[in-house]
């Protein structure tokens, strides 16, 4: 083997400060809490129940994700005529009007986003000690990009505040939130929770 | 002692390094500025060697915390509709959706949007200021860390593409005028981001050690 499993920081008993990335030398159990000798925060060898809290997180958000795309996310009135938008009409919309390349940001940003982190981080887990799919540098990555990507699927509901605020013209137009804007809300902060909550460095540790 | 070894291999930190994904010690070697180190093991970056201008920096950061007042306040865009007008910022937004019953997405906007960055820019600056004066400003170090902890949680530039995006779709509705508010924006989004690039955090936590 290239790397043997004792160049770990765990096994020369050190762990590096989540915060501040300071390293720190502890007595070597591994359930310990130990304060970082530089920004003094509370820091553990690896994060507490880590796949325990992140499937936990997991299933609330997939729960979620049901009635965030059944329900409407905003409704659209003018002049009586009404017009509720889910999600997917939504894209729908975009893509009907010619907007193509927009269509294509809020699809990545409102369907592909959290459905890729929830089913990525689960691939993950199942896979944690699996022996046939123990890609760890590709799991790795996966995991980097479920974090670098989570925040951009706020979007929506971003946009949504924003034309419920300014489309407000009375009679003549006016935007208002749907129910399906608060679950899909609540989808994207369970994913962001579930990607906190994971930590890739068990990844590695089940590595033989 | 292999401890002992390990003491004295931290005296040239920060030439050891540990991968926060995949906790492999490893060596670094020294970085000419505008290089990258990644992990051996798993690819993650590790660390990066910056130009270092801490006046450069503080410069940037401090503009960006006075753009942010008329960035959040200044309306963003106006609607134009059969001689109606109706424009909207920031916090008016947050304010209306409260108002309207719409606690939760208020709520979201708010914390996302304004008071998150806000604290990023804040504590950033602050931090900067004291490392420019060589003094150990107060809270130097909770602010430093509490600006660790949440940066990745700051959302403005996520607002920002939401705004384009409303722009597009108000396009499709009817006229609209771009309002003061959204230049302050976007130049607190150029500006913020281009603060950064100047100085890593690993750096920081070191010049804040040794002031």
């Amino acid at each position: 083997m290239k790397t043997p499993a004792s160049n770990s920081a765990l096994e020369n008993k050190i762990i590096i400060c989540p915060v501040c990335e300071k390293p720190n030398f502890f007595s070597g159990q591994n359930n310990i809490q130990i304060k970082c000798s530089r920004c003094k925060a509370l820091i553990k060898p690896r994060k507490p129940d880590s796949i325990q809290r992140t499937w936990a997180f997991l299933a609330a958000a997939l729960i979620f994700y049901i009635p965030a795309n059944i329900y409407p996310i905003m409704t659209f009135s003018s002049f009586g005529n009404t017009r509720q938008d889910t999600i997917i009409s939504g894209v729908n919309a975009f893509i009907e009007s010619g907007l193509w390349p927009l269509a294509f940001i809020v699809f990545t940003a409102s369907i592909f986003v959290p459905l890729a982190k929830i089913f990525g981080l689960a691939f993950i887990l199942v896979s944690l000690k699996s022996k046939k799919f123990s890609f760890y540098k590709q799991k790795t990555k996966l995991y980097f990009l479920v974090d670098f990507i989570g925040k951009w699927s706020m979007l929506d509901v971003f946009l949504i505040a924003l034309l419920t605020s300014i489309v407000k013209l009375g009679n003549i137009a006016e935007v208002n939130p749907g129910p399906g804007i608060t679950f899909f809300a609540l989808v994207v902060i369970l994913t962001l929770f579930a990607a906190q909550t994971f930590d890739p460095r068990i990844i590695w540790d089940n590595k033989p | 002692m292999a401890v002992s070894k390990n003491f004295e291999a931290f005296d040239s930190y920060p030439k050891i390094k540990i991968c926060r994904n995949c906790d492999l010690l490893q060596k670094v070697p020294k970085l000419k500025p505008g290089f990258n180190a990644k992990c051996k093991r798993c690819g993650t970056f590790l660390t990066s060697k910056k130009s270092g201008a801490i006046n450069k920096a503080l410069a940037l950061s401090a503009s960006s915390l006075i753009l942010f007042l008329p960035a959040v306040s200044y309306p963003l865009i106006e609607l134009k509709l059969m001689g109606e007008t109706k424009s909207g910022s920031i916090l008016s937004a947050g304010a209306e959706l409260l108002n309207s019953g719409y606690f939760f997405i208020s709520a979201l906007v708010l914390i996302f949007a304004v008071v998150i960055p806000f604290i990023k820019f804040f504590t950033l600056c602050y931090t900067l200021s004291g490392i420019f004066a060589g003094k150990k400003l107060p809270f130097s170090f909770l602010f430093f860390k509490t600006y660790c902890r949440i940066k990745s949680l700051s959302m403005e530039e996520v607002f920002l593409m939401a705004i384009l995006t409303a722009l597009t779709k108000l396009d499709s509705i009817s006229g609209y005028s771009i309002k003061p508010g959204f230049y302050f924006f976007t130049a607190l989004i150029a500006v913020s981001v281009t603060a950064q690039s100047f100085i890593t955090d690993s750096e920081i936590w070191e010049r804040l050690e040794t002031i």
